[in-house]
């Protein structure tokens, strides 16, 4: 199984730090509140792992939005939180731009958004520190158990088994809504982020 | 006197359109607001009115957003254009910036709405 080195996985946990720091800067900005975010969790697993993971974190439901990027790397991006808590989400996002009785009817738009610009956010931070471009497709939202959302992130699941899983968890303390945005990565797309590491590695003055 | 505004918002997304249009009419109650949910509305509008101002998201489906804005500048070439958008690479940044056309990061604040429409058109443009 491709591994990264030490050195690499040290630089890729900066650099997806670097990239959640923004989306939570994003998100900071929309909910007019302080997000607080965990360290980078950054594994090598299997695909069917991931709803263990997620199950762990978030309960049987959950709402998420995920996004196919391609470029200089290829992969997916998923932010996820519990369902019961994107009501208020949605609800401190909206504020008075719509009548609270309307709320519902805005969700499921209203959180695609969220999931877009915080996974561009990120997305857009590592493109460029590496002076690339990466290009992503419409926002997904999904809905449903945690095997129900995975399965339908990734349709590819049967031929790339082994992902790398980066995960930052955010929380908003005051509404203690707290989510996940998970970036995962497939073998082809590791080794090409390994050159990339590499080659900026390089570039650095000694 | 500031002149009026006449805005076209262009965003696949109800919710960012409604929070562009909701900040503009609160900050300039007799604005003319048009909306368009991508490219091919858009380009479909009938306006007749000079656009002072056109906020564009650049990732939609169909035609993106810098597309889109070439297309009007034709028409309106005096409009200040603006790409409102979460892809905030510079790659993006630096194609807008080349065809003259303003750029602002998602997500939509009154601050950033307020950036863009303070402008009156192409006189600061």
């Amino acid at each position: 199984m491709l591994k990264l080195n030490d050195l690499q996985q040290d630089m890729l946990t900066e650099l997806f730090n670097l990239g959640m720091g923004n989306a939570a800067s994003a998100l900071s900005e929309m909910v007019d509140e302080e997000v607080k975010l965990s360290i980078p969790n950054v594994l090598f697993t299997e695909k069917h792992e991931l709803t263990k993971i997620l199950k762990a974190d978030s309960g049987d439901h959950i709402s998420g939005v995920s996004q196919n990027f391609q470029g200089m790397i290829p992969g997916q991006a998923l932010l996820t939180f519990p369902t019961d808590k994107s009501l208020e989400l949605i609800r401190l996002l909206l504020q008075d731009s719509v009548p609270l009785e309307n709320l519902t009817e805005f969700e499921e738009e209203a959180l695609t958004e969220v999931g877009n610009i915080i996974i561009n956010a990120g997305l857009s931070s590592l493109a460029d520190i590496f002076e690339d471009e990466i290009t992503s497709d419409l926002p997904v939202f999904n809905s449903g158990s945690c095997e129900d959302v995975i399965g339908n992130i990734s349709p590819t699941s049967q031929k790339q088994q082994t992902v790398l899983h980066l995960q930052v968890d955010f929380l908003i303390e005051k509404d203690n809504i707290k989510g996940y945005v998970i970036f995962l990565l497939d073998v082809e797309s590791i080794s090409v982020l390994a050159n990339h590491i590499d080659n900026f590695i390089q570039k650095l003055p000694h | 006197m500031s002149e009026k505004r006449t805005i076209l918002i262009i965003d696949d997304s109800r919710v960012s359109r409604m929070m562009v249009k909701s900040l503009a009419k609160q900050n300039y109650p007799e604005a003319s607001i048009f909306e368009a949910g991508n490219a091919q509305e858009a380009l479909a509008l009938d306006i007749t009115d000079e656009l002072t101002h056109i906020i564009c998201d650049y990732s939609m489906p169909g035609m993106d957003g810098l597309s889109l804005c070439k297309e009007l500048q034709k028409d309106h070439p005096t409009s200040y254009i603006t790409l409102l958008t979460a892809n905030i690479q510079a790659a993006i940044r630096n194609r807008a910036q080349d065809m003259g056309i303003h750029f602002k990061k998602k997500p939509v604040t009154e601050e950033r709405i307020l950036s863009i429409l303070s402008k009156e058109g192409h006189k600061d443009a």
